[in-house]
């Protein structure tokens, strides 16, 4: 009735092929393919010539390249720990079946994610514009100023407003991973919880948070590498060129102005793969700290 | 029956493969073709005169707007096989990519385009020269700069709206910054001299940061920094951000006296975003000359077509019946000096209340100054003086000491091999 060896056909390799194949030509290629641009000096139309780690130890001594580095991370953690942490508390409250409308608000809280995100950088950029913004013509409608602020002057405001958007346009995303992780939590843990007498508040701390853990493991080690690749965002609302003394310009954006607008393509490379470190170092971390914390 | 499955499989895919590489039909009618690419969708135009000229001739036209068509055209330019026979380059690129082997040298013959080019705009003739002296680019639009001003406002607020009476009265920045105190007090705060500090900083850019190796910075740029700190602070600017929605509404609103700009300006800013307000608006010449933009045509060096590659650049730039329709038809303002000369007593816009602005702009086009660039001025003006000028102006830098310690500092950072003392 069963054979007694196992047919080891080539077959199954057929199957999986293409995905391979297409993966080789238009991504491995091409990422071992910047890793060589970025030990030359290749210019885009000049033979290039090889420089061994000079484009590396030269981005180690930029100062643009630990301005953009800083800029990332603070946008990033601005944003990420109140998308973090208030799109858990939403899930929370909308995974309440007694709550009335909360297929509503579910959608409510996602539909800033269908939003693309150069459109939101044009729409807070519009409305946040020195002379013609309208923030600035309602405040001073309403007598609270008498001049126009030049809201896109000052540095600190245009990285809180980069994270602001971010924090938009990504909480209930955040929520609906959260949401779906809460749907495989045994529904009997909570309800014995809840005959022992414990409030939502206990329950929340001491059963939500710790058997979703993996999620929120899966959402730091994917917002790492969302918000280190920050672009679209910042790169609208400051017409690409990173506003008052680059303080919102990223990485990523750095990466581009490198690369496509200097069409300094080894430095670019060099530039992308010392990002690529640093993901890989952040998400390392991340993942650690998140295991030692669920040992102790 | 399993191995006659598998051929007859093999067979169809590999008939199918072999059908899409078949031969394209002989061509009958022996009609020869040229490719051209550029960045924007203006050579349209020319292509279709050109085609009507040379019938035998068809032109295949790339046009690949926006920030991806140098990264495209440098990477076309290596591959032989895909690269454009001929192909246009921005003022902003011309003198990064003058030097690089794959634009064909001309001066040469059969071209002898060093002969042609007298009839072209000095200025314009000093960017289409590589370093060794070779022409290998021609510039065929024309970009002198003027004041747009609106007449309405300047017929308020200046008592005339005659260009030359207003050119004599802004004709220095002292005149423009007391009108701008002025008009700024009188109407409110709603009306100003000028939209921004581009305004001021844009007559300037041209000047060379580069000479022999060495980073070299003019004294006009340390004036530049002067100038538009003292329009802010005598609130001569509307301080509306260039391309922004507010400048944009700011010309047909009648909110800014007073805009700097070049010949094609006309077309792509001013009719573009005022439409209504043909009639209203008068040219008249600045505190400085100067020039912006420009596009260049080149022929690739490697080329299998370069005799029907340079009947089309020199159908573009030397043609003067064919320059001629295209400045009458569609208001454009080449580099053809010969030609422009001819037609400035004749052609008038009705935008411009019906003012000779070919005459005005052929004058004006002969005053723009000749700066010998290089590859890195582009960079280091747009890049790295206009960040520092910005921070200058809203006093996160204080003194041009700290000015000039910063844009080095940039310098060394951004290009290495330059000396910088």
């Amino acid at each position: 009735m069963f054979a007694k060896t196992i047919r080891k056909d080539h077959y199954g390799y057929y199957f999986i092929a293409p995905f391979f194949i297409i993966f080789t030509i238009f991504g491995l290629y091409p990422i071992l393919y910047s890793l060589y641009i970025s030990f030359t000096n290749f210019d885009g139309i000049t033979t290039p010539d090889f420089v061994g780690i000079g484009n590396y130890v030269a981005v180690l001594q930029d100062p643009l390249f630990y301005k953009t580095l800083f800029n990332t991370l603070f946008i990033w953690g601005v944003s990420v720990v109140p998308q973090l942490t208030i799109s858990l508390v939403l899930a929370f409250i909308l995974n309440d079946k007694l709550l009335k409308g909360r297929d509503f608000f579910r959608a409510v809280y996602f539909f800033p994610n269908i939003v693309t995100a150069a459109s939101l950088g044009l729409l807070v950029s519009l409305i946040f514009d020195w002379q013609s913004g309208g923030l600035n013509h309602f405040l001073m409608q309403i007598g609270i100023i008498q001049d126009p602020i030049n809201w896109k002057n000052d540095p600190w405001f245009m990285r809180l407003i980069v994270s602001s958007i971010l924090f938009f346009q990504y909480f209930g995303y955040s929520m609906v991973i959260y949401l779906a992780g809460l749907q495989g939590i045994d529904p009997s843990l909570l309800e014995a919880a809840q005959m022992d007498g414990a409030k939502k508040k206990h329950i929340f701390i001491h059963i939500i948070v710790p058997m979703l853990r993996p999620i929120i493991l899966f959402q730091m080690i994917t917002s790492i590498i969302g918000g280190i690749q920050i672009f679209d965002q910042p790169f609208t609302l400051t017409n690409g060129n990173g506003g008052p003394d680059r303080a919102a310009m990223t990485s990523i954006m750095y990466l581009y102005n490198v690369a496509f607008q200097s069409t300094r393509f080894g430095y670019g490379a060099a530039i992308a793969f010392c990002l690529f470190i640093i993901i890989i170092l952040l998400s390392v971390a991340s993942f650690i700290m998140t295991k030692r914390k669920s040992r102790s | 029956m399993k191995k006659w499955f598998k051929s007859t499989i093999v067979f169809v895919c590999v008939a199918m493969l072999l059908a899409g590489c078949q031969l394209s039909p002989s061509n009958q009618t022996k009609q020869q073709e040229i490719t051209v690419w550029s960045f924007t969708d203006e050579a349209g135009y020319a292509i279709e005169k050109f085609e009507q000229k040379y019938p035998d001739i068809k032109v295949n036209f790339v046009n690949i707007p926006g920030n991806f068509y140098i990264t495209k055209l440098k990477s076309a330019l290596q591959t032989t096989s895909k690269a454009p026979d001929v192909f246009m380059i921005e003022n902003a690129n011309i003198r990064e990519l003058i030097d690089v082997p794959y634009l064909e040298n001309l001066s040469a013959s059969p071209y002898n385009a060093n002969e042609l080019i007298q009839e072209q705009y000095a200025f314009v003739q000093a960017n289409e020269k590589d370093t060794e002296g070779n022409v290998r680019a021609i510039g065929y639009q024309g970009t002198p700069g003027g004041i747009y001003y609106r007449r309405d406002l300047a017929k308020q607020y200046l008592g005339t709206d005659d260009p030359e009476k207003v050119g004599s009265q802004i004709d220095t920045w002292e005149k423009i910054f007391e009108i701008g105190e002025k008009v700024q007090q009188l109407s409110g705060n709603k009306v100003h001299a000028l939209a921004n500090w581009n305004a001021i900083s844009n007559s300037y850019d041209g000047i060379p940061w580069v000479k022999d190796g060495k980073l070299v910075i003019d004294p006009t740029y340390m004036e530049v920094l002067d100038l538009v700190r003292e329009a802010r602070e005598r609130h001569v600017l509307a301080e509306y951000e260039d391309g922004s929605a507010g400048y944009a509404a700011s010309m047909q609103k009648g909110e800014v006296m007073f805009y700097p700009g070049a010949t094609w300006g006309l077309q792509y800013t001013f009719k573009a975003n005022a439409p209504d307000t043909e009639g209203m608006w008068g040219l008249a010449p600045g505190p400085s000359a100067f020039s912006a933009g420009g596009t260049y045509i080149s022929m690739y060096s490697k080329s299998d077509k370069k005799d029907l590659a340079w009947k089309f650049i020199e159908f573009y730039n030397f043609d003067h019946e064919f320059l001629s329709e295209l400045a009458k038809e569609q208001d454009y303002f080449t580099s053809n000096m010969v030609v422009n000369d001819k037609l400035a007593p004749s052609l008038s816009s009705p935008y411009l209340g019906g003012q000779k602005h070919f005459a005005f702009f052929s004058e004006a086009a002969k005053r723009v100054p000749v700066y010998e660039r290089t590859k890195y001025d582009a960079t280091i003006n747009n890049d790295i003086y206009k960040n520092v000028l910005q921070l200058y102006l809203n006093q996160d830098i204080q003194t041009k000491d700290e000015v000039v310690k910063r844009i080095k500092r940039d310098v060394v950072l951004r290009f290495p091999e330059l000396e910088v003392d």
